[in-house]
C-alpha cells in the first residue's frame, strides 16, 4: 500500500492506496463519495467523469498516483452552501434526468466548460462535452437545452 | 535465479521519475517486471497487462510541443488536447485537426501522443499525420539516442520497434515543403468515444499548375498497421489533380487495403471508406490548392 495525498471538493484527504488503484473506485470505496458513477470501468461512456486540477477527466482510468498532490473536483462539490448550481436547477426544469447514471459526469464536465466558455453555442457544448458522454435515456436534448439557458441567464447576469 | 543487480519486486508499485535519465535508470533495475506509462487512457483499459512496477513518466519534462528552426518537436507525453490547442493553427495544423478527433475530452487531456504511437493499434489516430508529414521518432536508451521514421516504428498490432531499455522520447515532424495541402478523416460511429473504423491523411504538394508533384496518402483501420498507400502515390505524382486522376487514385487506394470485418464496420464497408476518404481528402486538397 502506498500513501497519497490530494483535496477532494476543497477537503484534504490522506489514504493508504494499493499503488495501481484508480481515482473512481477510491472516491467512491475509500471516500464513500458515491456520486461519481462508474459506467464501463474503461473511459467509454464518461460516467465517471470528476475534474483534476479543472480539467475533466475518465476517473476510472486515472491511477491514483497521477492524483498525489493534486486537486480533485467531484458531482459533491457542486452545489454549494446547499444551493444547487444554475446547471443543475436547469437540468430538473428541463427534464434532462432519467436514469440519473450519466448526470454526475455531465454536470460536473458543463459546470468546467461553462466556466471556461460562458459564451458557448449549443455546437460547442455538443462537440466539446456531450461527445464525452454516452446517454441512453435522454437523447441529450433536453441537456443541450439546460445548458444553453444557463449560458442565456449567465450571460443575463453579466450585462 | 535472480541476478545480484536487480531488484526484487515484491508488490506492486508505481514509480513516478523525475528525468529520463532516472527512468532508464528503473527500466534497467526493474526490467520486465517493469512497464512506461504516460496518460495511462490505453493501459487503465487493460490493467491485466500492467507490469508489477509501473514507471510513469508524466514528470519527466516530454510535455512540450515546440517549433525550431528544422521543424516541429513534439515530446511523447504531450497530450492530445495540448496538440489539438497549439497546433490549431499553422503550418502543423493537420496535427491539430487530428489530435482534436482522438477519444472524447476527458481521453484527450490525458492520452499522449507517445502512448498512442507505443499502444501500436492500426486505428491510432496519431498516426496518419505523422506518417505523410515524414515525421521521425526519436527512441533514447543508455546507449543514446536514434531516429527512426514514425513508419517503421508500429510493426504490427500492439508491436513497435522500440528495444526493451528504451523509451520513445519525442516525435520530430519536418517543415512542410512549399504548397503542401494536407487533410484527415476520421470514420467513426458516433461523434465521439469511437475508434475509427477508418481513419487516414493526405499531404500533397501541388503546383501552381495544379500538378501534384509529391503526395503522401495514410490509411488506418485497414491493415495489421498504418498503411502508407505507395501504389496510389505513384499514380498521382506528376499527374494533375484532375477529377477522373482522383477517382483513379481513390479506386487504387481501395484495392490496396485488406480490411477486416469486425464490430464496428464490415470489410466491404471499409474498402468503401477508403475509397471515399481518399476522394474526398484530394478534392478538398485540390479546393485548397486553387485558393492561394
Amino acid at each position: 500500500m502506498t500513501q497519497v495525498t490530494f483535496k477532494v471538493n476543497g477537503d484534504e484527504y490522506c489514504l493508504w492506496v494499493h499503488p495501481h488503484a484508480t481515482l473512481a473506485i477510491v472516491l467512491r470505496e475509500e471516500l464513500n463519495l458515491t456520486g461519481t458513477k462508474i459506467g464501463c470501468e474503461e473511459g467509454e461512456c464518461g460516467a465517471c467523469t470528476v475534474l483534476l486540477n479543472g480539467m475533466p477527466v475518465t476517473s476510472c482510468i486515472v491511477p491514483i498516483m497521477k492524483v498525489d498532490g493534486q486537486e480533485v473536483c467531484t458531482i459533491e462539490g457542486v452545489a454549494t452552501g446547499g444551493k444547487l448550481h444554475p446547471i443543475q436547477e436547469q437540468f430538473i426544469e428541463h427534464g434532462a434526468i432519467q436514469c440519473g447514471f450519466c448526470t454526475a459526469g455531465i454536470v460536473v464536465h458543463s459546470k468546467a466548460y461553462l466556466e471556461q466558455h460562458p459564451n458557448a453555442t449549443e455546437q460547442d457544448v455538443r462537440n466539446d462535452v456531450l461527445t464525452g458522454h454516452i446517454c441512453r435515456c435522454t437523447g441529450y436534448q433536453q441537456m443541450v437545452d439546460a445548458l444553453m439557458d444557463v449560458v442565456g441567464s449567465q450571460e443575463k447576469e453579466a450585462k | 535465479m535472480y541476478k545480484e543487480s536487480m531488484a526484487f519486486v515484491r508488490q506492486e508499485e508505481y514509480l513516478k521519475p523525475g528525468s529520463l535519465q532516472e527512468t532508464l535508470g528503473l527500466m534497467a533495475q526493474y526490467g520486465d517486471d517493469a512497464c512506461i506509462l504516460a496518460g495511462a487512457t490505453d493501459l487503465y483499459v487493460k490493467k491485466h497487462t500492467l507490469k508489477k512496477v509501473v514507471i510513469d513518466i508524466s514528470g519527466i519534462g516530454l510535455n512540450y510541443i515546440k517549433v525550431d528552426t528544422d521543424g516541429l518537436r513534439i515530446g511523447a507525453c504531450a497530450t492530445f488536447t495540448a496538440m489539438a490547442t497549439e497546433l490549431a493553427d499553422g503550418p502543423f495544423r493537420i496535427i491539430g485537426e487530428a489530435a482534436a478527433k482522438l477519444g472524447s475530452p476527458q481521453i484527450r487531456n490525458m492520452a499522449t501522443i507517445g502512448g498512442n504511437l507505443c499502444n501500436a493499434a492500426p486505428s491510432a489516430d496519431g498516426a496518419p499525420v505523422l506518417y505523410v508529414l515524414k515525421a521521425k521518432v526519436k527512441l533514447t536508451g543508455p546507449q543514446g539516442s536514434r531516429l527512426m521514421p514514425v513508419e517503421d516504428f508500429i510493426t504490427g498490432p500492439g508491436k513497435k520497434a522500440l528495444a526493451k531499455d528504451e523509451i520513445l522520447e519525442e516525435i520530430q515532424v519536418p517543415f512542410p515543403a512549399d504548397r503542401t495541402f494536407a487533410v484527415f478523416e476520421k470514420v467513426v460511429r458516433t461523434r465521439g468515444l469511437d475508434l475509427a473504423l477508418v481513419n487516414g491523411a493526405i499531404a500533397a504538394v501541388i503546383d501552381a499548375n495544379n500538378i501534384c508533384t509529391d503526395v503522401k496518402i495514410c490509411l488506418g483501420a485497414v491493415a495489421p498497421t498504418p498503411l502508407r498507400i505507395k501504389v496510389a502515390e505513384e499514380f498521382l505524382i506528376g499527374k494533375e489533380l484532375a477529377e477522373d486522376h482522383i477517382a483513379v487514385a481513390a479506386e487504387i487506394a481501395a484495392n490496396a487495403v485488406s480490411p477486416i470485418s469486425d464490430v464496428r464496420a464490415s470489410a466491404d464497408y471499409r474498402k468503401l471508406r477508403c475509397l471515399v476518404l481518399v476522394s474526398r481528402g484530394l478534392t478538398e486538397i485540390g479546393r485548397q490548392a486553387s485558393q492561394i
